[in-house]
Formats: C-alpha cells, sequence, structure tokens
C-alpha cells in the first residue's frame, strides 16, 4: 500500500457536510482518504503528518469553468502595458510609463531575437492611461527597428501599431483600402490599425497569435496562472482547437504530464474550425472521451451564439440597449440553433452555450426545450455562459428544463458602470449576473472569468458576486448579493458540476481527488470585501503541492 | 504587382438563395478562375463530373475554380487562396444567414484583396416576414441596408401583386439601393462578376456570359480625351438608380494622378488612382442596369461635363 500523508492546516474549508471546517486531510495516492482531526484520521494506519501548511488555509482547489488557453499566449512576447504585471513565472513585468521606455523594452527584446527575420511581437500597450493627444505610430516603432517587422497590440486588443517594416512585408500602403488602416494627411498609413479587418492585414502578426494561441507554451503558462490563483481545474471553451488531432494529442502529453499544476476539462467548438455540419461535429467530439484521463477530459461541446455587451453585440430583448445601438449580432442563426443542439445532445454532449443577451437566452433555451422534446434526457446539465442578464422567468424555465447558469460576475467589477450608462441602463444593469436569483429558482451555478476578458481567479469572481461593487466602487443590484458560502460554492462545486465532474473534484471530501487552494487566510472569516485580497500560496493537485513563485 | 482579386461577399437571410446563386455563378461561368467561400459544403449542388478533387477543406474543379469551407475563418481562407501558384480572377464569399455583410466585408479587403462588392439575396417570399421576426428581424433588416446591390429572388413565386408590395418594401427598407429580380437566383454574370473587359459594342444587351434568365441594358462611353476628375465624380455621384454596375479606365487631366480605374457595384464606387494611364489613350466606361432602366443619355453628363482640351 502506498504511503498516506496528513496534511494539517491552520484550517480547511471543506464543503463536505459532514465535516465542513477540519485541521486535517488525509492523502493517498492523489486523493483524499479522510477529513478531521489527525488522531481521528490516524485511524486509516501508518502514515506521515505533513506540517507544509500548518499556517495556511485549505479550501478546494477553485475550478474555473470558462476560460480559454490562449489567456497563457502572450507572455511569450514583451509586454506594453502601464502598471506593474506579474508573469506566470512569477517574473515582474514593470509598468511603462513612457514612449521612450516603451521602445527600450522592444529594443531589448529585438536585440535578444536569434532570428532576424522573425516578427516582433509586443502586447497590453495601453495608450489611454497617456497624456491626451498621445500618439504612437509607425514613426515611433521604426526607432525599434528599420529591419525586423513589429507588431504591437493595444491592451484592448482592438488596435494594432505596426512599422513600416512590417507595412513593407504586408503589402500595406496607400491603396489598401480596408476600413481601419489609419492614413495621415499624405494619405500613406500610420501604422495603426484599428479592429480586426484591418489588423488582418498584417497576417504575419495575426498567424503568429493564432498558432501562439493553444500551443504547449500557452497550455503551461495557462495552468501556471491558474496555480497562481488557486485554480486546479480549468475548462477550455472554443480555443482548444480539439478537432485537429494533432492539437488533441498535444494536449494529452502536456496536460497528462504530472508537472502539470491543474486539470483540463476541454469542450470542443467549431467557432474556430472543424466540421461544418452540426452531426459530424457532434459524432466526432464523442469520440474524444476516449482520450479522457484523471486530468484531461472531454464532457461536452461549446457553442457561441451572439456577441458581447459591452461591444454591443449581446442580442436583446425588447427595450434593447440603453444607448439605441443595433439589437446585436448572432453567430447561429436562431431557427437553425434547435436543430444544432439537438444533434449534440443526441450524442450525449453537455452543450454549454454563450448568451450575453436575454435574446440569446431565449433562443438557447427555446433549442433545448425542441432537443428534450425529441430526444429526452436526463442529467444532461446545458448550460447557458456569461447568463449576464437573463431575467427570472428565464431561470425558471432553465430550472424546469434541468439547465445550469455559469454566471459572468466579473463583468459587476470591470464593466458594471458601463452596463448602466449605455448598455442596458441603471435598473436592468442592476439585474446583471443575478445570481441570488439562480440560487432562489433554484438553478445550479458557478461563475468565471473568460480569462484573458477578466483575469483568471475564483476569489476574485466569488467577491463580485458578493460584493457587487463596479470599478468606480457602487454597488450595483444589492439584492442579488450572495452569501460567501454560496460564492464559495459556486467557484467549486458549482464549476465541477457543470463539467460533470462533480464525483471527482470540487470539494475536500473522502474519494475525490486532493486538489486544494492553499490560502493565507480564510475565506470564511475575512470581511466579505476582502475575499479577493486574500493572498494565495499556490494549490495542491494529486496530493502534490504546487507552490506559487517564491513559496517554493 | 499583380491587381488584387475582387471580392464579392453574399448575404441575406436563411433560405433566401445564397447558395442557389453561387450555383448558377458556378454552372454558368465560362473561363474564370472562380474562388467561393462557404459555410458548408453539404448545399453546395455540383455535379460529380465537373469534381477534380474533394478534399474536408477544399474542392477543386475541372474548369479552374475552387469551393473552400469557411470553417478555418475568412481572413485565413483569403490568404490561403491570395497565395496559390494561379491565384483565382475573382471569390465569392458566402455569408451565414446572420452575418451582417458589413462585418465581413470589412475583412475581405488587404493587400493583394479588393472588396469589389456586397450582394445581398432577398427572399420575395419571406422578407416581410424576416424583417419582423423577434429573432433575426433586425438582422436582416441591417443586411437589407449594408448592401451596394440587392438581388430580389424568388419572384416566381409570388403574384404581381406581391412583387409589387415587395419592390415598395425594399425601397423602404434600403432606400437607394439598386436591385435587380432573380428566379432560383439566375443572376447574368456580368451583374455579380463584373461586365467583361470594356465592351465591344456601343450599346444593347450585354451577352450574360452564360445562360442568363434575364437580360440587361447595357451602356458605354469612349473618348479619346482625358475626365476631368471632377465631371467624373459629379457625374458617379449622380448615377441613376437603375444602374447595377460600370466598370471602366480613363485618364484624367488635372494636377493628380494620370489615371483611374473606375468600379461601381450598385451604391459602391470606388475611383482608384493609377500611376499609367490605359494602354490606349482617353477614357473608356460601360454600363449595366436592370432591363429597360439606362436612358440612352446615361453619359451625357460625362459628355458634356468635359470640354475639348484646349492647347495654349
Amino acid at each position: 500500500m502506498t504511503a498516506l500523508t496528513i496534511y494539517t492546516a491552520k484550517r480547511i474549508e471543506t464543503m463536505y457536510p459532514y465535516r465542513p471546517s477540519v485541521e486535517a486531510v488525509a492523502v493517498r495516492d492523489g486523493r483524499v482518504v479522510g477529513v478531521g482531526t489527525v488522531d481521528e484520521l490516524a485511524g486509516w494506519g501508518e502514515h506521515t503528518v505533513d506540517g507544509t501548511f500548518e499556517t495556511k488555509i485549505l479550501m478546494p482547489g477553485m475550478v474555473e469553468a470558462h476560460a480559454h488557453v490562449h489567456a497563457g499566449a502572450m507572455w511569450r512576447w514583451p509586454f506594453l502595458g502601464w502598471f506593474d504585471r506579474k508573469a506566470p513565472d512569477g517574473t515582474l513585468c514593470p509598468g511603462l510609463r513612457s514612449k521612450g521606455e516603451v521602445i527600450a523594452r522592444l529594443k531589448a527584446a529585438d536585440a535578444a531575437m536569434q532570428d532576424p527575420q522573425a516578427p516582433l511581437i509586443g502586447w497590453g500597450f495601453d495608450p489611454i492611461y497617456f497624456p491626451a493627444g498621445f500618439e504612437f505610430t509607425a514613426r515611433d516603432l521604426d526607432q525599434v527597428s528599420t529591419d525586423r517587422p513589429v507588431f504591437v497590440q493595444h491592451a484592448s486588443g482592438h488596435v494594432a501599431v505596426v512599422n513600416t517594416a512590417m507595412m513593407a512585408l504586408e503589402g500595406i500602403g496607400p491603396e489598401t483600402d480596408v476600413e481601419g488602416v489609419l492614413k495621415g494627411d499624405d494619405g500613406k498609413p500610420t501604422g495603426v490599425l484599428q479592429e480586426l479587418a484591418a489588423m488582418a492585414c498584417a497576417p504575419v502578426a495575426m498567424g503568429a497569435f493564432i498558432s501562439a494561441a493553444n500551443d504547449e507554451l500557452a497550455m503551461k503558462a495557462w495552468a501556471e496562472e491558474a496555480r497562481n490563483a488557486g485554480v486546479t481545474a480549468l475548462g477550455e471553451l472554443a480555443s482548444a482547437g480539439v478537432y485537429d488531432p494533432a492539437k488533441r494529442a498535444l494536449w494529452s502529453t502536456v496536460v497528462n504530464d504530472p508537472s502539470y499544476p491543474a486539470r483540463v476539462s476541454i469542450l470542443a467548438c467549431t467557432a474556430l474550425g472543424g466540421p461544418t455540419d452540426p452531426a459530424d461535429a457532434a459524432r466526432i467530439a464523442a469520440q474524444f472521451a476516449a482520450e479522457n484521463t484523471d486530468k484531461l477530459r472531454y464532457p461536452g461541446i461549446k457553442l457561441v451564439l451572439d456577441g458581447s455587451p459591452q461591444g454591443f453585440t449581446a442580442c436583446f430583448r425588447f427595450p434593447g440597449y440603453f444607448n439605441g445601438a443595433p439589437q446585436g449580432i448572432w453567430n447561429i442563426d436562431p431557427h437553425e440553433l434547435p436543430a444544432v443542439v439537438e444533434a449534440y445532445h443526441r450524442q450525449g454532449h453537455i452543450i454549454h452555450c454563450h448568451c450575453n443577451g436575454t435574446l440569446a437566452v431565449d433562443a438557447f433555451l427555446d433549442a433545448v426545450e425542441h432537443a428534450l422534446t425529441v430526444a429526452p434526457r436526463f442529467d444532461h446539465r446545458h448550460t447557458v455562459q456569461h447568463s449576464q442578464f437573463t431575467q427570472p422567468d428565464q431561470y425558471r424555465r432553465m430550472r424546469a428544463l434541468g439547465m445550469c447558469a455559469n454566471v459572468f460576475s466579473n463583468h459587476i467589477y470591470f464593466w458594471g458602470d458601463q452596463h448602466a450608462s449605455m448598455v442596458v441602463g441603471p435598473d436592468r444593469a442592476d439585474g446583471m449576473e443575478a445570481a441570488a436569483t439562480v440560487l432562489r429558482e433554484g438553478v445550479p451555478l458557478s461563475f468565471h472569468s473568460d480569462a484573458p476578458i477578466t483575469p483568471l481567479g475564483g476569489l476574485h469572481s466569488a467577491w463580485c458576486a458578493v460584493n457587487r461593487l463596479s470599478a468606480s466602487g457602487k454597488v450595483l443590484g444589492a439584492p442579488e448579493r450572495v452569501s460567501v458560502e454560496d460564492a464559495l460554492r459556486a467557484v467549486t462545486l458549482g464549476g465541477a458540476y457543470q463539467h460533470k465532474w462533480d464525483s471527482e473534484i470540487g470539494s475536500i471530501e473522502p474519494g475525490k481527488f486532493a486538489d486544494f487552494a492553499v490560502l493565507d487566510e480564510d475565506p470564511l472569516a475575512v470581511a466579505p470585501n476582502e475575499l479577493r485580497d486574500i493572498g494565495i500560496w499556490g494549490t495542491v493537485v494529486d496530493g502534490v503541492p504546487r507552490p506559487a513563485p517564491g513559496n517554493g | 504587382m499583380s491587381l488584387p482579386i475582387p471580392i464579392t461577399v453574399i448575404g441575406g437571410a436563411l433560405g433566401a438563395g445564397k447558395t442557389t446563386l453561387v450555383n448558377h455563378v458556378l454552372r454558368a461561368n465560362r473561363g474564370l478562375r472562380l474562388a467561393v467561400l462557404v459555410n458548408d459544403f453539404g448545399d453546395l449542388d455540383i455535379d460529380a463530373e465537373l469534381i477534380e478533387s474533394a478534399g474536408s477543406e477544399t474542392i477543386s474543379l475541372r474548369n479552374g475554380c475552387i469551393c473552400c469551407s469557411l470553417g478555418g475563418g475568412l481572413t485565413e481562407a483569403l490568404q490561403v487562396l491570395r497565395k496559390l501558384p494561379t491565384p483565382p480572377d475573382h471569390i465569392l464569399v458566402e455569408a451565414s444567414g446572420v452575418s451582417l455583410p458589413r462585418r465581413i466585408a470589412g475583412a475581405a479587403g488587404g493587400p493583394g484583396l479588393r472588396l469589389d462588392g456586397t450582394l445581398v439575396v432577398v427572399d420575395a417570399v419571406a422578407v416581410r416576414r424576416q424583417v419582423a421576426d423577434r429573432y433575426v428581424g433586425d438582422t436582416v433588416g441591417e443586411q437589407l441596408k449594408s448592401a451596394d446591390l440587392l438581388v430580389i429572388n424568388k419572384v416566381d413565386e409570388v403574384d404581381h401583386a406581391q412583387q409589387d408590395a415587395v419592390r415598395s418594401f425594399i425601397s423602404e427598407r434600403a432606400p437607394g439601393i439598386p436591385a435587380i429580380e432573380a428566379v432560383r437566383g439566375a443572376v447574368p454574370l456580368a451583374v455579380i462578376l463584373g461586365p467583361r473587359q470594356t465592351p465591344a459594342s456601343p450599346a444593347g444587351h450585354v451577352d450574360g456570359t452564360g445562360p442568363a434568365h434575364t437580360e440587361l441594358d447595357t451602356q458605354s462611353f469612349e473618348s479619346a480625351e482625358p475626365l476631368d476628375p471632377a465631371a467624373l465624380k459629379d457625374w458617379l455621384n449622380a448615377l441613376p438608380p437603375g444602374v447595377l454596375r460600370v466598370k471602366g479606365v480613363a485618364e484624367l487631366t488635372g494636377d493628380g494622378p494620370p489615371a483611374c480605374t473606375v468600379q461601381v457595384v450598385g451604391t459602391r464606387i470606388r475611383v482608384t488612382p493609377r500611376d499609367a494611364g490605359p494602354t490606349r489613350s482617353g477614357a473608356r466606361l460601360v454600363a449595366i442596369g436592370a432591363p429597360g432602366s439606362l436612358s440612352d443619355d446615361l453619359f451625357a453628363r460625362l459628355r458634356d461635363g468635359h470640354p475639348p482640351r484646349v492647347l495654349v
């Protein structure tokens, strides 16, 4: 029999109903054997007591049920943001406060590159923090290099700046007739490319982004960021590229390596490539489950139905956008959606559908109702993803249809003020991310970050749902606040449930994987508004401590 | 550098007949290397004997045409086509039923490519219901407004009174956008791909370069003298509503560029400067319009607006 380790901690919040708060957890073969006191656990026989976490708090490793691997793609390139950022490997990247500093960091990166032809990419540049009238164009980037193509992406992701060498390489010139390719008074492009169509004029750089999005480096950096945030299981919802067998093989190699610090649940998605016929896509994705392991799962699929509220592309019911913007953008025709959903439903997939606006939720619920009518199925766990403005009648319907809600609570903080002033108006903004309604109506709940859209981290998502504070400090919709207990349950068991993984992860209880978040303070004891400030030592995955950089 | 490849975006609601139109173009095409980008091959109705090879992402036809899946993304597909050893002469992009053509058109440019225009196919039977639809009503309405050129399809499936009702509905929803009516997507290729070269015949009917179900009006203009750029601009901005397309080259007077290419697709007017004049000096333009829509004096203003060059 393999060794039994009893980890002791200052406190262990287990989410296991029979021993919710204990001092010790016994682990064998990467799984929890029992929780309680050291004396109780000694009953299992020969063991060693490990006091590594004597001053720490353990809670179940958090489950980020909706994020994207491309969150890990950027760190290979120089970070050019205004604020200090810590890379997943612990390196501190100081914020850059002048044009000269930005150029200097790019020059250093240029000098360090082996291949003189390879393009240099910078990211996170955020000119909104520079003084009014600040301009950053090809002229500035030409100071970095006149030979090497350079491409700098703004933090928003909606704008890029390229140098003259990049324009020459890509054939961007006075005759380029694409909206968003900005030109000076002389008719020549300035190097500023606004929005995707214009950025697509630099396919070399965009291609580098696309191929980096889900490569090995990205997979690893993504899990390191998760570890640093106390997250032990990651849901990958659209960027995994798993209809490509080579990419699936890479996922298997990388995630199943014992040193990889997270479990991953991948939802196949055809939005970025794959079979165009949903029946084919459903059948092929169902075969991925043959590659399931303890660390890597393929439980279902992801659909993307509408756009985003802050981009005014989410699809809303009457009365629509507060600023009068048009209804929104459909990525799938709502009239075709029932057949699409039925195809995946019949193959046994969990269907997670991106629905930001209320009308998109209606369309998805119509489609699920259709699928359940023609092909009744128990315990499907079809999930409304984002569910940002979903109304009480829709949550009642979701309960009746046996569906789940993964609520994008981080929006309250990052865009809540904009939702009140522009997107839906102050009244409906109070009803965004309506977690209390979700619980009251009996719909299984989780919260997510959608990283890289907002920073990965269950404690932050829980903090948003508990406090409902916007970036400007306003409380938006106090009646929709939930308790710390409920919020923590949502970012652990709640996320696990929606990936059909709750029998093995999401709580610290006998039989489950020994996956813990290791915290400096007890989330159930701190003031609720300090939840997001709790220091995170790292995680334990499979019973193995995974310290964040500096905590080893 | 070779000329940029023209791209035509084909939009319209689910069931309007976009794929039917694409099928029609592939069948009627004679001699052009076309590339069509579609969401789903399954709906393309390509005769087996036409197919040279078929993969999961592309189907190559014996006549040099190629059909590609949009599964991997529009930008990527366009770049692949542009870099083919023999790039296509013209690219058709079939948008999904809920795409806003404006968004696709935005991506259909860039190095080596040129957005030719956006055609939106309208379902004469269903359009009024679609525009009122709870889910897609706004989208369909937006599609109509963002067209450069409208194809009102399935006109054979509605009676005369309904045809009139659809025409007035469209002109209300998409004011000023030229429209051509069609049955089973059979639009003359000159409308979709542009007139072949500059015209040989001065006026009359364009040969639809294939079996067309509709005939077209055509008018042409030829001048041995360069054009005054301001007169050209005025003329283009005042084109009568029946004009579906104008194409041509012109030498220009004045201090600006020595010559230009003119491309009009419905409401989309592009005058692109050229460094060198056309091989023959002067100007040559051809206009095509819906049957019976072009008057004989279409070019009169252009002719009048440019007094003979006076040498001093």
